[in-house]
């Protein structure tokens, strides 16, 4: 017993400091949370920097946004050489749920009424026949966060623990996982790229062959038919046909998938979920892109660079035309 | 049960608790050591238990029966050698099997020879190298006469399973642990002082230091890397995050121990500061390197006798030093690289080199074995990839890129952050340091910073511990 009284004598006074800083025992056990956005992780930073971008997306010509197909497969700065016009990515991915998309709809509905302005973006939403609606909690919150203005909403124990952790952030990085890291190094890398590319980047993973593509994705084709479980089925129609109404102009782009999995079943479950999406939308059809290309221009699900260098090419051209009717 | 762990606080907590509530019953202490760390190492997987307890058994038993046949000699060298035996078998079932097994089919496959060889489903129980090799020890310093055979199976199951240096060491010799294991414990302000900072600090090691620089040696060894400064950042930080993950679990276990009555050795003493290569191993997993002194240099000759017999005791101890951290060909080129280092030492070298040396050659033979030593942390990480092919990939390109400064600054931070603790210890001969942590508010104030910050880094980046598959 003596033994005991001993340490805890002496743990005593770091124990009391310890409260004194406020950091009490509690504080953020629970693994990731939204107040680590930045901290090596490459979800909550793409989450934070289109969340950043979007207080100026209305002042584009044409706006991006959607799941991870907007960011990975269209290279938004050589859009805007070719169209001549500024082109912006605000997209983030499908984890952050269909509610994302709409609330940065919604965003820029809001930002369009109130400054009565008479610039009226073209507001394209893009998005993945495999994109289904496997909402990741935390990167929603956070994007709701981001989106509503950022700490508030969190509690003090976590406060504190993002001041440390940004404190430590200040001096030390931390690098980005798998290929991210090698291509990106870390968040303000990744960042950058993006700055550079207009809210777009390449997936920096390298091109796989298309058979290894196939085995995971066929078995989703019952999910696109379901759905009530699709990102694309459940977009806001009522957002969709103000921000029309306000004078913007909104298209559905359907991005490719690896032919090799565009079997019959795929096909005809595809084309009827673009159908009842255009139909419940109001929209009179999806952007004429193809939305099937070789595997061997894939990397991972995303478009490589190579392929993403082709389709935006293709893309452009298609936009140009459409623009100009 | 890993120590950056919730469950391992909850579970030592508890240990302390009612290891010190059993006052001054020692054996009834021995029995508790010996419950919680059959329950540690069982946390991982129940069936591990059957190896340790089998393996300690079986050691038991032979080194009772070398005290009681102290005369028949052929006797007791068929015992250790079963001993001996025994022990090595069960590295070589469960830790080098399938790597023979693979090395096999890849020489019939190179000869041209057909075959049906296929590695088999073993998993590899932790902590397997660390427990066998004090196991064994003991048998053969009982057959030496260096210690006493163990008569009470509890406490002798109790010093082979300790927890806190069970699963990474340090490996301990019976005739260090066992007698502490004989007496009554006592605290004292000095031991609980030291305890409790060695298992903070090692915390924020592990936790801040190691699990941080884990992500940037991934980048550098990731197999889409092509470039050669990434490459060589990774090297770097992997020199950082091997030194800070083991010295962390070394000092969290010394002061396991030491919140429990029992002193470990120190299995790090600054080891970046080593002199020459001969150097580092004395600072270099200290309990590894004297074990492999001990139990295979000098038995096989050590520096005595002519130069080819040193430099044949040299290779075999750090070729056989280089396996034992795994079963890979690139732990066998670590240690010839580290065995051809010493050899170059010791003989090729004069002995102005050695005694007497001047500044200049100090800061060349430092800075060498400081260089040499990262090319060999190199090696050592290249676990699973052929030498060759991952060095024409890893350095094919040398384009510098945005954030490899931002990378290189956060190196030197952590360099400087373990450097500038090591310093202290190498350089602060009157021990200013220790009296100056000794003061109640200071103490209490550095342990409670160095909680905040592991505790607000905790689980950012989770990695396990590098020396437990070993």
């Amino acid at each position: 017993m003596k033994n005991l009284l001993l340490i805890l004598n002496h743990l005593k006074g770091a124990l009391i400091l310890l409260l004194v800083f406020g950091a009490v025992a509690g504080m953020g056990m629970d693994g990731v949370d939204e107040a680590d956005g930045r901290l090596g992780n490459v979800e909550f930073t793409v989450v934070q920097q289109q969340m950043s971008q979007i207080h100026r997306a209305a002042d584009h010509d044409v706006v991006f946004l959607g799941d991870s197909t907007a960011l990975n497969d269209i290279d938004a700065r050589e859009l805007q050489k070719i169209m001549g016009q500024s082109v912006v990515n605000v997209g983030v991915m499908a984890a952050c749920g269909t509610e994302t998309i709409n609330g940065q709809l919604d965003f820029i509905l809001h930002q369009i009424t109130n400054t009565n302005a008479d610039h009226h973006p073209h507001i394209i939403i893009t998005i993945n026949p495999f994109s289904f609606r496997r909402l990741d909690e935390n990167l929603a919150g956070f994007a709701r966060q981001n989106l509503t203005g950022r700490l508030q909403s969190l509690s003090m124990q976590r406060r504190i623990r993002y001041s440390i952790r940004s404190l430590i952030g200040q001096v030390l990085t931390w690098p980005l996982p798998g290929s991210f890291g090698v291509a990106h190094g870390d968040s303000r890398g990744l960042v950058h790229a993006m700055e550079l590319g207009n809210g777009t980047f390449a997936d920096p993973n390298p091109p796989l062959h298309s058979v290894r593509l196939t085995a995971d994705a066929v078995n989703d084709v019952s999910a696109i038919k379901d759905t009530e479980h699709q990102l694309l089925a459940n977009i806001d129609a009522k957002i969709i046909a103000e921000l029309r109404e306000s004078g913007c102009s909104v298209d559905l782009l359907i991005t490719p998938i690896p032919l090799e999995i565009s079997t019959r079943s795929v096909r005809q479950a595809t084309l009827s979920l673009n159908d009842h999406t255009v139909n419940q939308l109001g929209l009179n059809d999806w952007l004429a892109m193809p939305w099937t290309m070789s595997g061997e221009w894939f990397a991972n699900q995303h478009l490589s660079a190579e392929g993403r260098a082709t389709y935006t090419k293709a893309l452009a051209i298609k936009l140009q035309q459409r623009y100009s009717d | 049960m890993a120590f950056d762990s919730i469950e391992f606080v909850v579970f030592f907590a508890c240990t302390v608790c009612l290891y010190w509530l059993l006052g001054i019953r020692y054996r009834a202490q021995n029995a508790l050591i010996l419950i919680g760390s059959y329950f540690f190492y069982g946390w991982w997987d129940w069936r591990f238990l059957v190896l340790i307890a089998g393996s300690s058994l079986l050691d038991f038993v032979i080194g009772k029966r070398l005290s009681d046949s102290a005369s028949a000699t052929t006797n007791r060298k068929r015992l250790v050698a079963i001993s001996v035996t025994a022990n090595l078998c069960l590295l070589g079932v469960f830790k080098y099997c399938n790597f023979f097994i693979e090395s096999l089919a890849q020489l019939l496959q190179l000869a041209g020879i057909e075959h049906g060889l296929d590695t088999l489903p073993i998993i590899l129980p932790v902590g397997i190298s660390f427990y066998t090799f004090q196991s064994m020890a003991y048998t053969i310093d009982v057959y030496r006469g260096k210690v006493t055979a163990e008569t009470d199976l509890v406490t002798f199951l109790a010093y082979i399973s300790f927890f806190p240096q069970l699963v990474a060491g340090p490996i301990e010799r019976a005739g260090r642990l066992l007698p502490q294991f004989h007496r009554v414990r006592e605290l004292t302000d000095d031991l609980v002082k030291t305890s409790v900072m060695s298992m903070s600090y090692g915390f924020l090691l592990k936790i801040l230091v190691s699990n941080t620089c884990s992500g940037f040696v991934s980048v550098g060894f990731h197999e889409n890397n092509v470039n050669g400064w990434s490459s060589i950042l990774a090297v770097l930080f992997f020199a950082i995050q091997i030194y800070a993950d083991f010295y962390a679990y070394s000092l969290i276990a010394k002061g396991a121990a030491g919140l429990l009555g029992i002193q470990l050795i120190d299995n790090f003493r600054q080891p970046y500061f080593a002199a020459n290569p001969s150097d580092f191993w004395r600072r270099w997993h200290v309990s590894l390197s004297t074990w492999l002194r001990d139990y295979l240099y000098i038995p096989l000759g050590g520096n005595r006798g002519s130069k080819s017999l040193l430099v044949r005791n040299l290779m075999v101890t750090m070729i056989l030093g280089g396996l034992w951290h795994g079963a890979s060909w690139n732990f066998i080129w670590w240690g010839v690289g580290h065995g051809l280092i010493l050899v170059l030492y010791h003989l090729a070298l004069g002995e102005q080199w050695k005694i007497n040396i001047s500044l200049s050659r100090q800061i060349i033979l430092r800075s060498a074995t400081l260089l040499w030593i990262l090319v060999s942390w190199w090696l050592f990480r290249a676990q699973g990839d052929s030498i060759i092919d991952l060095a024409s990939r890893q350095f094919s390109d040398f384009t510098l890129l945005e954030f490899h400064t931002r990378f290189f600054v956060t190196f030197i931070c952590l360099l400087v952050l373990v450097l500038s603790v090591d310093a202290f210890m190498e350089f602060d001969r009157e021990e200013r340091t220790r009296r100056w942590l000794n003061r109640p508010f200071v103490f209490s104030t550095t342990l409670a910073i160095l909680w905040l910050i592991s505790i607000s880094m905790f689980q950012a980046f989770e990695t396990q511990f590098i020396y437990f598959q070993f």
